[in-house]
């Protein structure tokens, strides 16, 4: 490009060196105002999420429709390979009926878990659709067709089926963002559900790679911990909700100082594959008032 | 410049963040995502220049921003100096040429993948590295260098197709080049 074009071009508007220094003011000072005000810019939040969100819910929508159309057509095919396969299985149901023993064992904790549901099935909730994972690549965060007009408030609890899901972290008019329990730098207070042993669950993504999450400074005697031990939000909790599910120990490793347990647990909820979420309209903290 | 460019680069935008948030995430279980808003904001800084980068690179952040942090501007601020940066190779711009913007591509994202390791996984006491190249970075990295091979070409195209083919501003340009040859070759005969 010729020189004195460009400086003809030029002359007209602001050098680019300046603009990138008004730009970097304005960043600046967007982060410094969310950062320390701890308030959420509506006006650019809602004026997005206008624009953005319906076209957002339109592409899973019609996503979803193509992902249930791909499945069918699979499906028939499969079931015919299936058709064979389950004639191999019955059998093997000689052997499983072995099993039945193990299965009086899992239905008695079943029924304890049931229970579980029924102490947070009283709250009113509402369902959701998962239209967006937020930035990045870590699913640590989602975004939900839910918002300020659908009731949708800050600090709700989120669960899918039996399991806690995360917290609503912001809300729009139309959407809001759930954060959710596997991301780094999440802790939940929770306790053991038979002996009510409090405990950290830590959000760990490297972690749940393998499906699991930490936990830490449980106290408690150690005869009392076992893998497969239940994990529910606990009572102290201020943003979570008493008795939700949050997964099962895998391993209990005793700390350095001899007092306290850490190790890792199964969340119940698959993380990897949620579209349908529920949300809790009762907050902790009104249910404290 | 054409009155053309800033309606395409808003509706590139729009497109690019509402394919990267939510039709590839229905495609991908593995978790890695191009960063399609990073190359469209290098590519615009090759294309059309620091200024236009800089727009592009700041509502592409703030979009980030506003659907997936609690503190806005950040990412804002970081596809600002990404669109300044890539914009200042703006001069050795030329249709055919591919490696240049790729491999600015590369360098963004590069220092964009180093830049989130730092805020969100050091700051928080988390020093993975491994783990993150591996599990987050590497896999990134490769997805959006694929795309960006194919998503390149394709922003040329239409830079060159319907953008940059105001008639006006081509005679102008022409004629400005004529008259500067012409100038420079009488400065020449006249010493």
């Amino acid at each position: 490009m010729c020189p004195v074009v460009k400086q003809k071009e030029e002359r007209k508007k602001l050098p680019a060196k300046y603009l990138l220094l008004i730009f970097t003011v304005i960043c600046m000072g967007l982060m410094v105002f969310t950062f320390t005000r701890d308030i959420p810019v509506t006006v650019a939040e809602d004026a997005a999420g206008a624009v953005i969100v319906p076209f957002q819910k339109g592409i899973t929508r019609a996503g979803s429709a193509i992902v249930a159309f791909v499945t069918e057509r699979h499906n028939i095919e499969e079931l015919k390979a299936e058709n064979r396969r389950l004639q191999d299985e019955i059998d093997e149901l000689g052997r499983k009926n072995a099993q039945l023993l193990q299965d009086g064992y899992e239905l008695a904790e079943l029924r304890e878990l049931y229970e579980l549901d029924n102490s947070y099935s009283e709250y009113e909730k509402t369902g959701a659709t998962i239209i967006a994972a937020s930035a990045g690549n870590r699913f640590n965060s989602f975004i939900i067709d839910k918002g300020r007009e659908d009731g949708i408030e800050k600090d709700m609890n989120v669960i899918a089926g039996t399991g806690l899901v995360g917290i609503v972290s912001e809300v729009g008019k139309n959407w809001a963002r759930v954060n959710t329990i596997i991301s780094n730098g999440t802790n939940v207070s929770a306790a053991i559900l038979h002996n009510q042993d409090n405990l950290i669950v830590s959000g760990d993504m490297e972690l749940m790679q393998q499906g699991r999450i930490r936990y830490s400074q449980l106290s408690g005697k150690e005869q009392n911990v076992h893998p497969g031990d239940k994990i529910v939000t606990s009572n102290i909790s201020d943003k979570y909700l008493p008795g939700i599910l949050i997964g099962y120990i895998s391993t209990v490793d005793t700390d350095s100082n001899q007092l306290t347990y850490s190790g890792q647990l199964t969340p119940v909820v698959d993380f990897e594959h949620l579209s349908y979420v529920l949300i809790i309209k009762q907050k902790k903290a009104e249910l404290e008032d | 410049m054409t009155i053309k460019r800033i309606p395409t680069g808003i509706l590139a935008v729009f497109l690019f963040f509402l394919i990267q948030s939510s039709v590839l995430k229905n495609l991908s279980y593995s978790g890695a995502v191009p960063n399609l808003l990073l190359i469209l904001t290098v590519s615009y800084g090759y294309l059309r220049g620091e200024r236009a980068a800089m727009w592009t690179g700041f509502f592409s952040g703030l979009l980030l921003d506003i659907f997936g942090m609690n503190v806005l501007g950040l990412y804002a601020l970081m596809f600002v100096y990404l669109g300044y940066l890539a914009g200042l190779c703006h001069s050795w711009y030329e249709p055919m040429e591919f490696r240049i913007p790729l491999f600015m591509i590369l360098g963004g994202d590069i220092a964009v993948l180093m830049i989130q390791f730092i805020l969100f996984f050091v700051l928080n006491g988390d020093f993975g590295f491994k783990y993150y190249l591996a599990g987050k970075a590497l896999p990134e990295l490769a997805m959006t260098m694929i795309t960006s091979v194919a998503v390149y070409p394709l922003l040329l195209w239409i830079e060159e197709r319907f953008v940059n083919v105001d008639p006006a501003e081509k005679k102008k340009k022409e004629d400005w080049n004529v008259g500067d040859l012409a100038e420079a070759e009488h400065k020449e005969g006249s010493e």
